[in-house]
């Protein structure tokens, strides 16, 4: 009887363990650092980023040639009110720095921005493309249409802590303008596009254009930096190419270079009492006190393990791969590793197959237009790329500027079809079929091209396009040049280039369709020559207004579709990474135009929470595991 | 005079030599002993015997590799008429009253003409080529392999055969070496002889030509010319058989040196014998012993070396199926798809383990310390 009543109680208790196992394994370990902040995350809310600028009637300056309305803004606060200030961020570099100079020889190096952490006079508000205020609190336009005027805030200091004044803008002028930086194309902009700055008393200055432009582009143009007059001295120094190739500059940033061992690292400090945080949107940013650089060389897969080692604070997982293989590493199960995943509209120019129209075969305009439908770009983003970049329709996206849209945005490519694209062969004369299923003329010349390429990581999606354009009797040869790819680019020597081009805050078209250009050694990849086209560029360049601008090139696209010069292909419409727990991001990550959200210096909106490193730490040594967490910011994912 | 020391003997027509109606007729190749000798004792090195056994029936079945793993169908039976797409031009999906004008989905050829009884389809056991992308539903390539989908080694990261590429990636390889090796034999076989044979100012020119010729950096005349010329099979046979004739000189010089020096050579100059013929049939068989035993070693080092090519990106054009490149992804994805370079680095050490015991069976069997005296 006893022992039967035991044995019942066994197996009830036998059978509640078995039914709580799986509840018991589903609880995380948590921490009280960890647990105060992922509370707050989670009832933390998307601000209004929008910053119109408006007249500032109360803004009275004395001594200026002409009377002006001054234009400014007021930017929300745009960090994250969950910030601590304080701790020490580990990043990398790939290489070590070839000067610590801004400017002259070897200066246009991969880490020139972390030591010219200027603010500038004015900047773009990264979710509304408005302007908002930076060195210069105020801005007007003089009557002329080229000249902008400056009111510059008086609090802005040097990170050594000397004020700039407009002493520091003239003498930026006459640092650019010197042949001792040897830096001709800084010699060139500085005098032929920005033709004079002038100073009107300590804090206004007037820089003038060399030509009328629309306000937006003025604003853009004129926008400047200054230069530490007292560095230098005053004057450019005739050796300074060598004397200043190991000596930083003081910034009007929040972080300055305060140590580093030649090939090995870079220390940056946060400037103390920095004068940017007079600004609501700078508050609660660039919240490191210390940045730490290390060199890791050697690749990706190098860096991957100094991250998991926690020797870095951040690793990019944008490629489909590389984020599909996190979701087992152990760190990230056991929630020591957070990620982030934000959506933005990437600013993004000519990107796809472009077609050279020297080449025969591309010479005939319904042959494009059959490659339209003979290359499934749909297919190679659902599966080798996981279905996660987006497919891009057009040869511009985001040129949103001045609060106008650029971009002919109704433009869409064709499905693959081969049926369709049989058609359009058909009628460019390829309409026989080869022994081995390609297509062919009555001359025998058979429907194949070589794609060049540079990257060898292309070559397994591109080898889906090959196989799929086989369908449509289309023969594309995959021709890898790894080196020097953009010399016989230049040459037009090839007969398509699966490549991209970056852009500016509007499309530059006359470059690549003008007829001008249609030779060798320029951006006009096609040899594409079209009087029609022409009108329009020529159209497009002498004219000032940014709205019929904008119209003259959604005109050009529309045109560069309907001749199908370039097979678009995608673009990638996020960013994402895995961040050690410690590295702390507001609940939206980032911004609509926005992808620097994940860099301490130009966005600066993360934070490092010291409790909670060594909470995570402590959890790992015990082998305890977090839940998981992602954020994900789907605001700007396109429908 | 005494007779040569060789594999083959070649014995010209003569009218009044006695033999049997055969060696009237013309050439004959006569076994001699010490060559029966050699090849007995290679059969009975069992190791080596067998992989040469197992080497060769590897070669010849990628040969014919398109009837075992081939998205081609072997017959297809439509309506009454047999075809056989193996080895025939392309037959478009239309040909068979399907509604495409590409080449045949055989695979859906098979069920639909199953469901509508118009014919039938015998597919190849792998019905994969090494080309084409096979993506399921809801997955992500690389699969694992699976004998329902007949991928035996699974998929590579955009969904081919790994199997197909393994095997047409073989063919490639041997079919490579062999022809490299075959013309490197041949060219530094002829040359080394004549530097021997001759010495003096062309010994002495081809030395110092060839010692020239040996510094030129191989790796980067590859990549230049694969930049400047479409990097096909036949070009970098040309390239590699251009860079490696001239290291096969060396000892069939040395070689020859020493025979040209031997008493029947002088017996055979003295009753008038030619140049060719003094090297074709007296010293290149004598000296054959040597470039046979290296043979193998070579064809190993062949593959090896088009495979290091292939790996760093400077071999044959994507997506020509190489094992270089199988090696490369398999590394890559050695977590995701453990099953790529598993069955890439079975298949290399396989084969060029094997080649490496034919190899050392031939050295031995060859072994002059095993049957002969010295003359």
């Amino acid at each position: 009887m006893k022992i039967s009543r035991i044995a019942k109680a066994t197996l009830i208790a036998l059978v509640a363990l078995f039914l709580l196992a799986p509840l018991a394994a589903q609880t995380f370990y948590t921490s009280k650092a960890v647990a105060a902040d992922e509370k707050a995350l989670a009832a933390e809310k998307r601000p209004d980023f929008s910053s119109p600028a408006f007249v500032d009637k109360s803004v009275k300056v004395a001594g200026l040639p002409e009377t002006l309305t001054w234009y400014t803004s007021k930017p929300p606060v745009m960090g994250s009110k969950r910030a601590k200030a304080g701790g020490v961020w580990s990043g990398y570099m790939a290489e070590y720095p070839t000067t610590f100079r801004t400017v002259g020889p070897n200066s246009n190096h991969a880490y020139r921005s972390l030591f010219l952490t200027n603010v500038g006079t004015i900047n773009i508000n990264s979710e509304t493309k408005e302007w908002i205020p930076g060195e210069a609190t105020h801005w007007a336009f003089g009557a002329d249409g080229k000249t902008v005027y400056y009111k510059l805030n008086p609090k802005v200091k040097w990170s050594d802590g000397v004020p700039v004044t407009s002493k520091d803008y003239l003498f930026m002028l006459q640092f650019m303008r010197s042949p001792h930086i040897q830096a001709p194309w800084y010699n060139d902009y500085y005098t032929e596009t920005i033709t004079d700055i002038k100073a009107y008393g300590d804090y206004v200055i007037a820089v003038t254009a060399n030509v009328a432009m629309d306000k937006d582009d003025l604003l853009y143009n004129t926008s400047v930096g200054p230069r530490p007059a007292h560095f230098y001295g005053g004057t450019v120094p005739a050796d300074f190419v060598d004397a200043y190739q190991w000596k930083a500059e003081p910034v009007t940033g929040p972080y300055k270079l305060l140590d580093f061992v030649k090939g090995e690292t870079l220390t940056f400090a946060k400037v103390k009492g920095w004068w940017g945080h007079e600004y609501d949107y700078n508050k609660y940013r660039y919240n490191a006190d210390f940045l730490e650089y290390q060199v890791i060389t050697g690749g990706n897969e190098i860096v991957k393990k100094y991250f998991y080692d926690g020797q870095i604070d951040q690793f990019f997982q944008i490629i489909p791969t590389e984020w599909s293989a996190g979701e087992s590493a152990e760190a990230i199960k056991k929630g020591w590793i957070d990620r982030q995943y934000h959506f933005y509209v990437p600013l993004t120019g000519v990107s796809g197959i472009i077609m050279n129209t020297a080449f025969p075969l591309f010479a005939d305009k319904n042959v494009r237009w059959g490659m339209y439908y003979a290359i499934n770009i749909q297919k190679m983003i659902d599966t080798e790329l996981r279905g996660e970049y987006a497919r891009y329709h057009n040869i511009g996206l985001a040129h949103v500027f001045g609060g106008i849209k650029f971009n002919a945005e109704e433009l869409r490519k064709p499905d693959f079809d081969p049926k369709k694209a049989g058609e359009f062969f058909d009628k460019a004369g390829y309409s026989l079929f080869d022994s081995d299923g390609i297509r062919k003329n009555a001359a025998g010349q058979r429907l194949s091209f070589e794609l060049l390429y540079s990257s060898p990581n292309h070559t397994a999606r591109l080898s889906i396009l090959r196989e799929e354009a086989k369908k449509a009797g289309l023969d594309m040869q995959l021709k890898l040049q790894q080196t020097g790819i953009f010399t016989s680019i230049l040459e037009k020597n090839f007969q398509a280039w699966w490549g991209a081009m970056s852009t500016g805050l509007y499309g530059n078209y006359w470059q690549y369709f003008h007829s001008e250009n249609a030779k060798p050694q320029t951006n006009n990849f096609w040899n594409y020559a079209n009087p029609e086209m022409d009108k329009l560029l020529d159209a497009f360049d002498a004219e000032p207004s940014l709205a019929k601008k904008a119209a003259l090139q959604q005109q050009i696209e529309r045109k560069v579709h309907e001749e199908a010069l370039v097979v678009p292909n995608y673009y990638v419409p996020f960013t994402r990474l895995a961040s050690w727990k410690w590295v702390r991001y507001p609940s939206w990550l980032g911004q609509q135009f926005d992808d620097t959200w994940t860099d301490p210096i130009s966005g600066g909106y993360f934070w490092i929470d010291e409790a909670i490193r060594k909470e995570v730490l402590d959890a790992k040594k015990s082998g305890k595991a977090y839940k998981p967490l992602l954020i994900k910011d789907e605001t700007f994912k396109a429908k | 005079m005494k007779a040569p020391l060789g594999l083959f003997r070649k014995r010209p027509r003569s009218g009044d030599a006695p033999g049997s109606a055969d060696e009237r007729a013309g050439f004959r190749i006569r076994i001699d002993p010490l060559t029966k000798a050699r090849i007995k004792r290679f059969t009975q090195i069992k190791r080596g015997y067998w992989s040469f056994i197992a080497i060769s029936s590897l070669l010849v079945l990628s040969l014919v590799a398109e009837l075992f793993v081939n998205s081609r169908a072997l017959v297809v039976n439509y309506e009454g008429k047999l075809y056989f797409p193996t080895y025939a031009r392309v037959f478009l999906g239309q040909e068979f009253g399907l509604d495409y004008k590409y080449e045949t989905n055989y695979r859906e050829l098979k069920e639909t003409l199953k469901e509508n009884g118009k014919g039938w389809v015998i597919l190849p056991p792998v019905p994969w080529n090494a080309y084409e992308q096979d993506f399921i539903e809801g997955e992500y390539p690389p699969n694992a392999p699976s004998a329902e989908r007949r991928h035996f080694l699974g998929t590579d990261i955009i969904g081919r055969d790994v199997l197909a590429r393994l095997l047409y990636g073989f063919r490639t390889a041997i079919l490579f070496a062999l022809l490299y090796v075959t013309a490197t034999f041949l060219i530094g076989t002829v040359i080394g002889a004549l530097m021997g044979y001759w010495g003096g100012p062309f010994d002495m020119v081809f030395q110092r030509l060839i010692e020239i010729w040996e510094r030129i950096p191989f790796l980067y005349v590859v990549m230049i010319l694969g930049a400047i010329f479409k990097p096909n099979f036949l070009l970098f046979i040309g390239i590699f058989v251009v860079f490696g004739w001239s290291g096969r000189t060396w000892s069939v010089r040395a070689m020859t040196y020493r025979e040209r020096e031997r008493d029947y050579i002088l017996a055979a100059r003295a009753m008038g014998a030619s140049t060719l013929r003094i090297i074709g049939v007296h010293i290149v068989p004598n000296v054959l012993v040597v470039i046979l035993t290296s043979l193998p070693f070579a064809v190993s080092g062949a593959i090896s070396s088009l495979t290091a090519l292939d790996y760093l990106g400077f071999g044959l054009r994507a997506p020509t199926p190489s094992w270089g490149e199988l090696l490369s992804m398999g590394i890559a994805q050695y977590e995701a798809a453990p099953w790529i370079l598993a069955s890439i680095v079975t298949a290399m050490t396989f084969v060029l383990v094997t080649i490496a015991f034919v190899g050392e069976g031939l050295r031995d069997a060859f072994d002059p310390r095993k049957h002969t005296v010295y003359r």
